[in-house]
C-alpha cells in the first residue's frame, strides 16, 4: 500500500460560450500504487486524456484535489512544483506534433536536464547518449531532425525525452495508438522492460483493450467523465460488472475467425450523449439495457461490489436517492 | 523454379540487422525553402534584381570620382547621356549618382525599420499570444486602437516632434507600424500554444522564456520574414512619402522619395527626372512583393511533397 | 457457391510509382488478385504496404503527377480500367464499383444537405424522378440506421455523429446497388462500440445484396469475422493470400505469422510475451529486387536478401512469396514451423 497519486473527487470543467461548460473529468476518485501499471480506457470523450493532463498539471482542476505523495498540488511551492514536473513526466500520442520539428533529437531529449540543470554539459551529453541507446536508437543520429525517423523511432524520443529527468511516474497518452501494429509491440515491451529496469509507475490511457489488457496491473474504465469501474486486469476482463464495460469489451472484434464468430456482442445502442449537458444519476443510463427508476437518482461514487472491484452502477450496490 | 539454385544459399543469414533511418533524406528545413523558392521564377528574378540595387548602392557611391550634389550649372537639365546616364537636374546634378546615393538611404531606412518591427512586433506578439486571458485582450485592444490611426499620420507627428531626418523615419516606423507582425506572431504562439511539443517542455519545467526562445521563435521565423518582406515595402514607400510633402531626408542627404518630389515639378519638361526614381521605387516595391510571395509558398509546409 | 462465370474483377501485375524529390518510391509492385462476385477480401497491411494506393488505383482516384501507374491491367465487365477516361469512370464510380472511406468528414460536402448527396448519386447513373429519389434516399437511411430519415434528408452532415456520418456515407455507396464495393479502413476513426455497429451494418448490407467487397484495414479483428479470403501486403508486395482460415490458423510467410502474434488478445490467457517484428517497414525508393521483409524476418536466408522469391504454393488456395518454401530451404522451414507451434 504505498499511494503514489491520489486523485479525490477531481473536476476538470472547460468553459464554453454562453456559460456552458464540457464536463470532461467529471468526479474522479483514483489512488494509484508506486510501481503499478494503471491502465485507463474508455472512449473518445470519456475524459481520460484530459484526466492524465490534469494529474501532470498541464490543466489546473476545476474541482478536486491531485495528492502527490501525501500533499495537494494547488499547495506546492515553487520549487515542490519544478520537483514534481521533474518526477511525474507525459508521453503523448502524437509522434508527429510531440517533437519541436526544428530541433535536433539532441536537443530534444536534452531538453529536461538543461531545464533542471542536472549535470553538466558533459554529463548531459553522456546521459543522452546513453537514454538513446536504452530506448533502442543509435547515439549516431543524435544530430538528425524529428522528421528523419519513422513513427516509432520518434515515440523512442518522445520517451527518452520523458525518462532522461528520471521521473517516477510517467503518463502515458495513448502512445501507441498513432503506430503501425507490429510497431505498437515494440514500444509496448520497451515501455515495459523499462519499467522493470527503472522502476516506474505507468498511467496508461488507450483506447485499444488488448494492448491496455498486455501492459496493466489495474484498469480502470471511464465514461463521460467518471471512473465507472476498477479492479485487477484479470478481474476486469474475466469478470466485467458494469454494463458499460461489458459493452466494451463484447464490442472488440477478436483476430481469431472461431473465436469471432463465437463472439456476443453487446453493443449499446443509441449515441454518446453531449458532455456539455448535465445528466442526473448514472451517466450511462439512457443506453443501458439495465436501466431502472433508481438510476435517476444514483450517486456517483464507487462502490466495492467484490474484494477489489469497484464499480458504480445501481445493480451492484451504488446507493441511489438524495 | 527449374533454376537450380546452390543450396548454401538456403542457409540462415546472420548479418547484423541495420536500424535504418526510415523517413525522408536528410533535407534541413532552410535547404528545401531554397530548393522551392529557386524553382519560382517572378521570385528568382526578383531577388537578383534587388541585390543588383543594393550592389550598386554600395559600389557606385563608393566608386564615384564625384559626390552627388556637385553642382555644374554648365551642365543644368541634360538628357541621359553618355556623360550622364540619367540625366541632370535643376544644379547640373548628376541623376545616375543620385539615384545610387540615394539608394543607400532608402534601402536602409526600408531594412532597419522593417527590422526593428519585427523585433518589436515578434516580442509583444509572443508575450501576448502566451500570456493568454485578459492580458492578451488588453495589448490587442491597444493595437486595435494603433491600428485604426493610418501609418502617414503617425510618421508625419514624430517626424514633425522628432525633426526631420533618417533617424525619425526610422523610430516612427519601428515604434509605429509592429502591429501586423505583432499579430501574426500572437496567432501563430496560439496554435503553437496547443502543439503537444510545447505542452511537453511545459510539463518539463520550461520557463515562458525558454519556451519563446527555444520553441516560438524558430517555428515563427518563416512567417515572420514573408511579413517582414512586406514591411520593407511599406517603409520604402512612407520614407518616399515624407520626402515628397517635404518632411523626410534632409540634405546632405538624398533619397528616392527626395528625387520624386524633384522630379514632380519638373514633370512636364523634364520627365526623365520623374522617371528614373519612380522606376527604382516601383521596381523595388515590386521585387519585394514577390520575393515575399515566393517566401511564402516556399515555406508553406502544406504545399511540401 | 455463386454462380459466377469468372472474377468480377481481376487485377494483373500493377505497378504504381510516386515521384517525389527525394526518388521514385514503389509503392505498388507487380500486384495481382481477382474478386468473384459476391465475395469479400480483406486486403491486410500496415502504412507502407500499398494497399490503399492499391485501392486507389482501381478506383482510377491515384493523383497523376506525382503518381504514375506504370504497369498493370484492372479488368472489370470486359475493360481494363487502367485505360479508362474520366467519362468511363463517372459512370462505372458510385453505380457499378463504390468506396466508403475512412474519415466521413471529409468525404462528405459539408455544405450539402445529406439528403442532395444521397439523391445526387441516384441521379447521376440513373434516370429516376424527384419524387422517386427522395423515397429511395429515405428507404436508404432507414436502412442504414438512421431514425427519423424524412425529417434528417434536410439537414448538413455537421449535424450528425461520426458514427452516423459513415452510415450516410454507407448508403450513398449502396445506393445504385453496387457489383464492387471498396472500404478503406471504413471504421479505424469510429470509438470501438460504434465501431462494432457500423461494421455490422456493413457486412449486413454486404450480404442483403450479396456486394462483393475488397476491404482495406489493419485491424485484424474485422478481418476475421467479415472475410472469405485475405491478401497480405508489405512493402508494396503481396507476400501471402489465403482462405480466412488457413491465414489465421496456418500462416505460411513469416509476416502473417509475425503480425498476429503482434496482437495481442483479448482472449489470451496468462501474460504471453508479445512477439514482436523488430526493425521498421522498407523505404520503397530503388527497392532491390529481393524479398522486402528480408532485413525484418527471423527465417531470413542468403538467398532472401539476393532474389526476389515469387510465388509458391505450400497449400491448396494459398499463395505465398517466400524462399522458406523451396524445396532446398527445408531446415529453415522446420524452424518456422517449430515457431508457429510454440506461438
Amino acid at each position: 500500500m504505498n499511494p503514489q497519486v491520489e486523485l479525490r473527487r477531481l473536476r476538470m470543467h472547460f468553459p464554453l460560450a454562453r456559460g456552458r461548460t464540457v464536463k470532461a473529468v467529471d468526479g474522479v476518485d483514483l489512488t494509484i500504487q508506486r510501481g503499478e501499471t494503471f491502465g485507463l480506457v474508455g472512449e473518445s470523450g470519456c475524459g481520460k486524456s484530459t484526466l492524465g493532463r490534469t494529474l501532470i498539471g498541464i490543466y489546473r482542476p476545476t474541482g478536486g484535489e491531485v495528492i502527490f505523495e501525501g500533499k495537494n498540488t494547488a499547495d506546492f511551492t515553487k520549487a515542490e512544483t519544478r520537483a514534481f514536473a521533474r518526477r511525474v513526466q507525459i508521453i503523448f500520442q502524437d509522434p508527429y506534433a510531440s517533437l519541436n520539428p526544428r530541433m535536433v533529437v539532441r536537443e530534444i531529449i536534452g531538453e529536461g536536464l538543461e531545464i533542471h540543470g542536472l549535470g553538466t554539459r558533459k554529463e548531459r551529453h553522456e546521459k543522452v547518449r546513453a537514454m538513446m541507446e536504452l530506448v533502442g536508437l543509435d547515439p549516431e543520429y543524435q544530430n538528425r531532425f524529428p522528421h528523419e525517423f519513422s513513427g516509432g523511432q520518434r515515440q523512442r524520443i518522445a520517451i527518452a525525452r520523458a525518462l532522461v529527468v528520471n521521473p517516477e511516474l510517467v503518463v502515458c497518452d495513448e502512445p501507441i495508438s498513432a503506430l503501425d501494429v507490429s510497431i505498437q509491440g515494440q514500444i509496448v515491451n520497451l515501455l515495459k522492460s523499462l519499467q522493470e529496469r527503472i522502476g516506474l509507475t505507468y498511467l496508461f490511457v488507450a483506447h485499444n483493450l488488448s494492448m491496455v489488457k498486455y501492459i496493466s496491473d489495474r484498469v480502470g474504465v471511464m465514461y463521460l467523465g467518471r471512473l465507472v469501474e476498477i479492479a485487477s486486469k484479470d478481474e476486469l476482463f474475466s469478470n466485467p460488472l458494469h454494463p458499460y464495460t461489458q459493452a466494451l469489451l463484447s464490442s472488440v472484434p477478436i483476430p481469431d475467425p472461431k473465436l469471432e464468430a463465437a463472439r456476443v456482442e453487446k453493443t449499446p445502442e443509441g449515441e454518446l450523449p453531449s458532455p456539455i449537458a448535465t445528466i442526473e444519476g448514472c451517466a450511462f443510463r439512457s443506453r443501458c439495457p439495465f436501466a431502472q427508476q433508481k438510476c435517476r437518482t444514483m450517486q456517483p461514487v464507487l462502490t466495492e461490489a467484490a474484494p477489489q472491484h469497484l464499480v458504480m452502477c445501481t445493480l451492484h450496490g451504488t446507493p441511489s436517492g438524495s | 523454379m527449374t533454376t537450380a539454385l546452390d543450396p548454401s544459399l538456403f542457409e540462415p543469414d546472420r548479418a547484423r540487422r541495420i536500424e535504418v533511418l526510415a523517413g525522408r533524406k536528410a533535407l534541413a528545413f532552410w535547404s528545401d525553402v531554397w530548393r522551392r523558392y529557386r524553382q519560382n521564377i517572378p521570385a528568382m528574378a526578383s531577388l537578383i534584381l534587388l541585390i543588383t540595387f543594393a550592389l550598386l548602392a554600395i559600389l557606385v557611391p563608393m566608386l564615384a570620382t564625384r559626390r552627388w550634389d556637385q553642382v555644374d550649372l554648365f551642365a543644368t537639365y541634360q538628357r541621359p547621356s553618355l556623360d550622364h546616364w540619367f540625366g541632370t537636374d535643376a544644379l547640373g546634378r548628376d541623376i545616375w549618382l543620385s539615384i545610387w546615393f540615394g539608394a543607400r538611404v532608402s534601402l536602409t531606412v526600408g531594412l532597419t525599420a522593417a527590422l526593428a518591427q519585427m523585433l518589436i512586433g515578434v516580442l509583444i506578439g509572443c508575450f501576448s499570444g502566451l500570456s493568454g486571458g485578459r492580458v492578451d485582450m488588453a495589448i490587442m485592444r491597444f493595437v486595435d486602437i494603433m491600428i485604426a490611426i493610418p501609418f502617414l499620420i503617425w510618421v508625419s507627428l514624430f517626424v514633425l516632434v522628432l525633426q526631420p531626418g533618417m533617424g525619425s523615419i526610422i523610430i516612427a516606423f519601428a515604434l509605429t507600424q509592429w502591429t501586423d507582425i505583432a499579430r501574426l506572431t500572437r496567432g501563430e504562439v496560439l496554435r503553437l500554444k496547443q502543439t503537444e511539443f510545447v505542452i511537453a517542455s511545459r510539463a518539463l519545467g520550461a520557463s515562458n522564456w525558454r519556451l519563446i526562445s527555444r520553441h516560438f521563435f524558430p517555428n515563427i521565423l518563416p512567417v515572420t520574414i514573408v511579413a517582414v518582406t512586406f514591411q520593407v515595402t511599406n517603409a520604402i514607400f512612407g520614407e518616399a512619402f515624407l520626402s515628397y510633402i517635404g518632411v523626410g531626408i534632409q540634405p546632405p542627404l538624398t533619397s528616392w522619395g527626395q528625387l520624386v518630389s524633384m522630379g514632380i515639378s519638373e514633370m512636364r519638361d523634364n520627365p526623365y527626372m520623374l522617371v528614373f526614381p519612380s522606376l527604382a521605387i516601383t521596381l523595388t516595391m515590386l521585387a519585394l512583393q514577390l520575393i515575399g510571395d515566393g517566401l511564402r509558398d516556399a515555406t508553406d509546409p502544406k504545399l511540401r511533397q | 457457391m455463386s454462380e459466377a462465370v469468372g472474377p468480377i474483377l481481376s487485377v494483373e501485375h500493377l505497378s504504381v510509382v510516386f515521384h517525389t524529390y527525394a526518388g521514385i518510391v514503389h509503392a505498388v509492385r507487380d500486384v495481382s488478385f481477382s474478386l468473384s462476385k459476391g465475395e469479400v477480401m480483406a486486403i491486410v497491411g500496415e502504412s507502407g504496404s500499398g494497399k490503399s494506393v492499391t485501392a486507389q488505383a482501381i478506383m482510377g482516384l491515384t493523383p497523376v503527377p506525382p503518381g504514375e501507374i506504370r504497369s498493370g491491367a484492372v479488368t472489370y465487365g470486359g475493360t481494363d480500367l487502367i485505360g479508362a477516361t474520366p467519362g468511363d469512370f463517372a459512370r462505372i464510380r458510385g453505380d457499378r464499383i463504390s468506396m466508403i472511406f475512412q474519415d466521413p468528414m471529409t468525404s462528405l460536402n459539408p455544405s450539402m444537405k445529406i439528403g442532395t448527396q444521397i439523391r445526387e448519386v441516384l441521379h447521376q447513373h440513373k434516370a429516376t424522378s424527384r419524387a422517386e429519389s427522395r423515397a429511395r434516399a429515405i428507404e436508404l437511411l432507414r436502412l442504414v440506421g438512421i431514425p427519423e430519415p424524412e425529417a434528417r434528408l434536410g439537414q448538413y452532415p455537421h449535424q450528425f455523429s461520426g458514427g452516423m456520418r459513415q452510415r450516410i456515407m454507407i448508403a450513398i455507396a449502396i445506393a445504385n446497388n453496387p457489383d464492387i464495393l471498396i472500404a478503406d479502413e471504413p471504421t479505424t476513426a469510429l470509438d470501438v462500440t460504434i465501431q462494432s455497429q457500423i461494421f455490422r451494418l456493413i457486412r449486413e448490407v454486404q450480404r442483403m445484396f450479396g456486394t462483393a467487397m475488397i476491404l482495406i484495414t489493419h485491424d485484424l479483428g474485422l478481418v476475421a469475422g467479415a472475410a472469405d479470403r485475405v491478401l497480405v501486403m508489405y512493402g508494396g508486395r503481396v507476400v501471402e493470400e489465403g482462405k480466412r482460415d488457413q491465414i489465421y490458423y496456418k500462416p505460411q510467410h513469416p509476416y502473417t505469422f509475425g503480425l498476429l502474434n503482434a496482437v495481442p488478445k483479448l482472449t489470451d490467457a496468462r501474460d504471453q510475451p508479445l512477439r514482436t517484428i523488430e526493425g521498421l517497414p522498407p523505404l520503397l525508393i530503388d527497392p532491390p529486387n529481393a524479398c522486402a521483409f528480408a532485413d525484418r524476418c527471423p527465417f531470413v536466408m542468403k538467398i532472401c536478401r539476393q532474389l526476389d522469391p515469387g510465388y509458391f504454393v505450400p497449400v491448396p488456395d494459398n499463395r505465398v512469396a517466400c524462399w522458406l518454401h523451396h524445396d532446398a530451404a527445408a531446415r529453415q522451414r522446420e524452424t518456422f514451423m517449430a515457431t508457429k507451434a510454440t506461438a
